[in-house]
């Protein structure tokens, strides 16, 4: 009799779980990582690439909107013999002018710093073409930059404080350097390191404080 | 049309219906006893209507039919005749069956003297003197079950198969095979002795027609070979659903060039394997191969002379591959997909649909070989000790 | 006449390419067409078995390559359609035994005499299916809506697009589960189609009366009553040119259906 109780019980749980499975299904969670693997086959790039040039392009697009990291939907597909890269993410607010020109002289200032720092290090500026060919070798580089990011955590963090917010909207800037830096010193080379961990983090607070600064304002 | 074996069950020794109802469950309980059409032959007891009924709805529930009842009596006949059954009387031969002692020196010798006479001695001969066959024993010629000394404890399961246009001629000999058999199987069932001597009193009754009839006939009833193909090169549809064997349309598809000749195989080297032989593994000799193991189905073995495999062999073969129509196969079970002697290929027939062979401790080796332009195959039924 | 010569082929195994093979055959030659099917999984043949051929073959496609008879002579007839013609491969050799150019070569001799030439292709994407291919000018991708099959046909599609020989190819979406997807615990056929962005040539549900059917050696196809027999018959169908609708496998549950499952289920 307790069984039988028992066993109908379950039925009738089982029968409520039902609709709200629904929800979290397994079918989303295969298209995603589908899409992502295809995505990778059909391009050749290994995760970690991908992964820095989805942050790269986030970079790059910030500086003139505001967007939904979270969202962003990076996808190639190929009709007939073209193969199209498709992006998609949603934008929570077109920055206007003013913004866009200050975020974009402090952009300038910022690499002319650089510059300087580069140029009284007495190293020499690399060029624009060797770029592309160390972009070839980046996956190792990336590799060899998340393993040192562990160690160099806690350091960022103090680092993170000295640099300012505006240092995350000229991150593609940060991350051509990344490259640059090959050659430089193992400190350099850590320095540079350090803030790709920590842009991140900076990103998302400033990401918040911005989004709660434009809800307080819509609010007023 | 379905191919299925014929079994002829003896009840005319049962005294009421469910005596032949064990009896008929004891018999089609044993291995491979599915699937037949069965003559049953219910002897002098009363049937009625709703007994044979259910007699055929048993039969029918173990997957067999009932093909024709023979009956010598009035009420049991009009009951089958109502269910639209075939029913015949039993032959008089049947009714004293030819089952007699004064065979046995017969056969015995003539199997002596195969052996000593014949240059044909196969390996099975020898086997016999290996002592591990035990059980049966045959030579090249026709597959021989010696009766040992004391046959009338013993007793001894013939399954007959046979294809339709033989069964008539067959059915005497066949049936007291069966009643053998249904003896045999009421052994199982724990008959006390006297009802055994009571039985093989019935059974082996004396007939001689059966000792002047040409040397095959003789054979039949003791040596259990069984015909399981018997078809004309030029395959009709008709009778190659019905055989266990069909040979292929050879027009054209034999290697050219072959010529035909039948060697003594006994003189050819043997090839001595120990393994199993897997799908996809061939093995190719000039000579005789003898396979300890099982041959796998998509295995293939080619010997220019007989192929031997201890073991069930289920890929496929070719014995006298360079023509030779004395070559022969043999295996404890032959199961091939295709089986080619000289410039005969045949194939396993659709409606026998047994890829794989379930392995037991009872397999009855079984040969084939060229006759008449023909493949056939003898099987040697084991002697129940 | 020439010939049409569709390649099956999917990369994974086991999806059902020798099934699709066996039946797409077996219904193209219903519809009266001359067909024959060529296995090219050398050592690894099944073709014959889905059709109940297995007893019948005398010579192979090696057999064939290497001269030992005439091509005719290897081709085994349907048992029961006239029509249909099984070039087998051997079961005791391996994928070097036959070239692509010999396949070629058997390919375009067939075109001449049938309608269709089926190509039944070996898993993987080496020397076997490089073979297969050789000779079609079409190709259908069978897949199924896993995430191992999907990708795989992803490549395979990309290694038929670098073919200049391959015309077209289709994408075939076998063991559909119409019940798993309404749960959304399989990609759809629309999911499927649209990662692969490929026409779909069929969709065929996921039917136990396969395996039965290949354990009698009798295509599905000539079973009426299936469901998966009738979606093989709509591809054949289609690849003679006809426009058929897609069947329909989401029979939805309407909540009055799924209340009295829960009834029917709860009375045990």
């Amino acid at each position: 009799m307790k069984d039988i109780f028992a066993n109908l019980y379950n039925k009738v749980v089982s029968f409520f779980h039902q609709t709200d499975e629904k929800t979290s299904n397994t079918k989303d969670a295969a298209c995603n990582r589908l899409k992502l693997v295809l995505m990778q086959d059909r391009t050749n790039l290994t995760p970690a690439i991908m992964d820095r040039m989805r942050r790269e392009l986030i970079e790059l697009l910030s500086k003139y909107m505001e967007l939904d990291r979270e969202l962003l939907d990076l996808n190639f597909e190929h009709e007939d013999d073209q193969m199209a890269l498709m992006l998609s993410i949603p934008v929570i607010r077109a920055k206007n002018e003013d913004e866009i020109n200050e975020i974009l002289a402090k952009e300038d200032e910022e690499r002319k710093k650089i510059e300087e720092l580069s140029k009284s290090d007495d190293e020499e500026e690399t060029d624009e073409e060797t770029e592309d060919t160390e972009e070839e070798t980046s996956e190792s580089e990336t590799e060899e930059s998340e393993d040192t990011e562990d160690d160099n955590t806690d350091e960022s963090e103090s680092e993170e404080e000295d640099n300012s917010e505006d240092e995350t909207e000229s991150d593609e800037e940060d991350l051509e350097e990344e490259d640059d830096d090959d050659d430089d010193d193992e400190v350099d080379e850590e320095i540079d390191n350090d803030p790709t961990k920590t842009k991140k983090e900076k990103k998302k607070e400033k990401f918040f404080k911005k989004k709660k600064e434009s809800e307080e304002s819509s609010e007023q | 049309m379905n191919y299925k074996e014929k079994l002829v069950i003896d009840l005319s020794d049962a005294v009421n219906i469910s005596d032949l109802g064990i009896k008929i469950t004891s018999v089609l309980e044993s291995d491979g006893a599915v699937n037949k059409e069965l003559h049953l032959n219910l002897g002098s007891i009363d049937l009625k209507q709703s007994q044979l009924l259910s007699i055929k709805a048993l039969i029918e529930a173990m997957q067999s039919t009932i093909a024709k009842i023979e009956t010598t009596s009035e009420i049991t006949e009009s009951s089958a005749v109502g269910l639209g059954l075939s029913v015949g009387k039993p032959s008089a031969q049947e009714q004293k069956p030819a089952f007699d002692d004064s065979y046995k020196p017969n056969v015995e010798k003539s199997f002596e003297e195969k052996l000593s006479s014949s240059d044909e001695i196969s390996s099975f001969a020898q086997l016999k003197q290996m002592n591990s066959i035990g059980d049966f024993v045959s030579d090249t010629k026709s597959l021989t079950e010696v009766p040992s000394e004391n046959l009338e404890e013993e007793t001894q399961e013939f399954l007959k198969e046979a294809e339709a246009e033989d069964s008539q001629e067959d059915t005497p000999e066949m049936s007291k095979e069966e009643k053998v058999a249904n003896i045999y199987d009421s052994l199982n069932k724990e008959i006390t002795n006297e009802d055994i001597e009571d039985a093989l009193d019935i059974t082996f009754g004396t007939n001689t027609t059966e000792e002047t009839e040409s040397k095959d006939d003789v054979f039949a009833p003791i040596t259990m070979q069984e015909k399981l193909n018997d078809y004309e090169v030029t395959e009709t549809v008709e009778t190659a659903e019905e055989g266990k064997y069909v040979l292929l349309d050879t027009e054209g598809i034999t290697p050219e060039g072959v010529e035909l000749i039948k060697a003594n195989t006994s003189d050819l080297d043997t090839l001595y394997l120990t393994q199993t032989l897997r799908s996809g593994q061939t093995v190719s000799y000039e000579g005789n191969i003898f396979l300890i193991g099982d041959a796998h189905p998509g295995s293939e073995i080619n010997a220019t002379g007989d192929i031997t495999v201890w073991g069930i062999l289920g890929g496929i073969v070719h014995a006298g591959s360079k023509g030779n129509t004395d070559a022969k196969v043999r295996a404890l079970k032959l199961n091939p997909i295709q089986l080619r002697i000289a410039n005969l290929y045949s194939r396993r027939n659709d409606t026998v649909n047994v890829p794989y062979v379930q392995k037991t401790n009872e397999f009855t080796p079984e040969e084939a070989r060229i006759e008449n332009e023909q493949i056939v195959i003898y099987k040697t039924l084991r002697r129940e000790d | 006449m020439a010939g049409r010569v569709i390649v099956i082929t999917s990369g994974k195994g086991g999806v059902g390419k020798t099934t699709t093979s066996a039946n797409i055959g077996t219904a193209l030659a219903k519809l009266g067409n001359k067909v024959v099917l060529i296995d090219t999984d050398i050592g690894l043949r099944n073709l014959d078995l889905l059709l109940g051929l297995e007893n019948r073959i005398v010579y192979t496609i090696v057999d064939v390559v290497e001269e030992r008879c005439k091509l005719k002579q290897a081709l085994v007839k349907d048992k029961k359609n006239p029509n249909l013609a099984l070039l087998a491969a051997a079961q005791t050799r391996d994928k070097s035994s036959v070239t692509a150019e010999q396949l070629k070569d058997i390919c375009e001799e067939l075109k001449k005499k049938n309608d269709f030439i089926l190509v039944d292709c070996p898993a993987g994407i080496e020397q076997g299916f490089q073979n297969a291919v050789a000779g079609a000018s079409e190709a259908i991708v069978v897949t199924t809506p896993e995430m191992s099959a999907v990708r795989d046909a992803d490549r395979i599609i990309g290694l038929l697009e670098a073919k200049e020989e391959i015309e077209s190819y289709k994408l075939l979406l076998n063991r559909v589960r119409p019940k798993l997807i309404e749960q959304n615990d399989m990609m759809s056929v629309e999911d499927v189609t649209e990662i692969l962005s490929t026409d779909l040539i069929g969709v065929i549900p996921e039917d136990t009366g396969i395996i039965t059917s290949t354990n009698k050696g009798e295509p599905i196809v000539n079973d009426e009553t299936a469901l998966a027999g009738k979606a093989y018959r709509n591809v054949a169908h289609r690849i003679m040119g006809e426009d058929i609708p897609l069947l329909d496998l989401n029979q939805k549950e309407s909540i009055i259906d799924k209340i009295k499952n829960f009834f029917t289920k709860g009375k045990v």
